[in-house]
């Protein structure tokens, strides 16, 4: 298979999958739908799991487990922005504290 | 009424300004796997596989699998396992979308994890959200992808990026958590994901949804 039809192919089912849902199936009903109204916070919550595993120590780069700890800490102000200031900034400090 | 008007301002500029690190981190890792992949698979592909793919998780794996060897059909096949992931942010967003089936066709191409969430945690128009997030990261990934194929040095920047994504999601769960049901279910999910990528690393991001998928059944509190 040659580079050019397997990069074709990849965006066909890329953005088939992306449409499916969005554009074509119709909107989720009964118990899926209740599933589907409740899914988006534990969903987010399961994907900072995955970003905090994907990062290259994982769960012992302490600087990365600050931010996400001072990121929580400000959820309390339910403001994006906030919430990824705090996040960064307890990365650098943290970061600056451990000298990574 | 102007005091009105001024807090929906100041509310837009932040969400803008929160924009900023994700398209930023976004466009990060297009130089990294603009680098990564152009030695595999050649430049222009590279750049063209981000112009059509737009997907780091099925480019990235891609890349990885075709420099160890396999076989078109396993990529393939490993590309369609990842896609699945669409399919519940999909479902998500289609109750928030305005439009008809074309503008809900043309926004689809700009669904990622970071714009769905963008999109659902957003306090106006889901669609204009996911459209202007989506074309601002989609373009970081293209640029970033370019750049990274050209050569780029990143110098710290890569540990830098990899925070911003773990902390988005932070914010993206607490924005979203409406409920105290909301706020146990988001707790519940991220522990379990986490216990089960420290048994199961390959369990990645789908096994990760269906863990969230199942602390939301019916019958469950809330």
């Amino acid at each position: 298979m040659s580079i050019w039809l397997l990069l074709a192919l990849a965006a066909v089912i890329t953005y088939t999958s992306r449409a499916a849902t969005t554009a074509v199936l119709p909107a989720p009903e009964g118990r899926l739908g209740v599933i589907i109204e409740r899914l988006p916070a534990p969903l987010f919550s399961a994907l900072a799991a995955v970003a905090l595993t994907d990062s290259a120590a994982g769960v012992t780069d302490w600087p990365v487990l600050a931010a996400v700890l001072g990121a929580l800490v400000a959820t309390r102000t339910r403001s994006m922005f906030l919430i990824l200031a705090a996040g960064l900034a307890s990365y650098a400090l943290a970061g600056w504290l451990t000298g990574f | 009424m102007a005091s009105a008007r001024s807090a929906t301002n100041e509310r837009s500029g932040l969400e803008a300004a929160s924009l900023v690190p994700v398209v930023l981190a976004i466009g990060v890792f297009g130089v990294i796997y603009g680098a990564a992949a152009s030695g595999v698979i050649g430049p222009m592909p590279a750049i063209v596989s981000s112009l059509i793919v737009f997907s780091g998780a099925a480019q990235f794996s891609l890349v990885g699998l075709l420099a160890s060897g396999a076989s078109g059909l396993a990529v393939l096949a490993v590309v369609a396992i990842l896609a699945l992931r669409h399919l519940p942010l999909g479902a998500l967003l289609r109750p928030r979308l305005e439009g008809g089936l074309a503008a809900r066709m043309g926004r689809a191409w700009f669904l990622i994890d970071e714009t769905a969430g963008l999109a659902i945690a957003s306090g106006g128009s889901a669609s204009s959200t996911l459209l202007v997030a989506g074309v601002f990261s989609y373009l970081a990934w293209v640029v970033g992808t370019v750049l990274g194929v050209m050569g780029a040095d990143l110098g710290n920047l890569e540990s830098l990026a990899e925070v911003v994504f773990p902390v988005l999601f932070v914010a993206l769960a607490a924005l979203t958590a409406r409920s105290r049901p909301d706020i146990v279910r988001a707790f519940a999910a991220g522990a379990a994901s986490l216990v089960l990528l420290a048994f199961w690393p390959d369990a990645g991001a789908l096994g990760c949804m269906a863990v969230a998928a199942a602390v939301c059944l019916p019958g469950r509190p809330g």
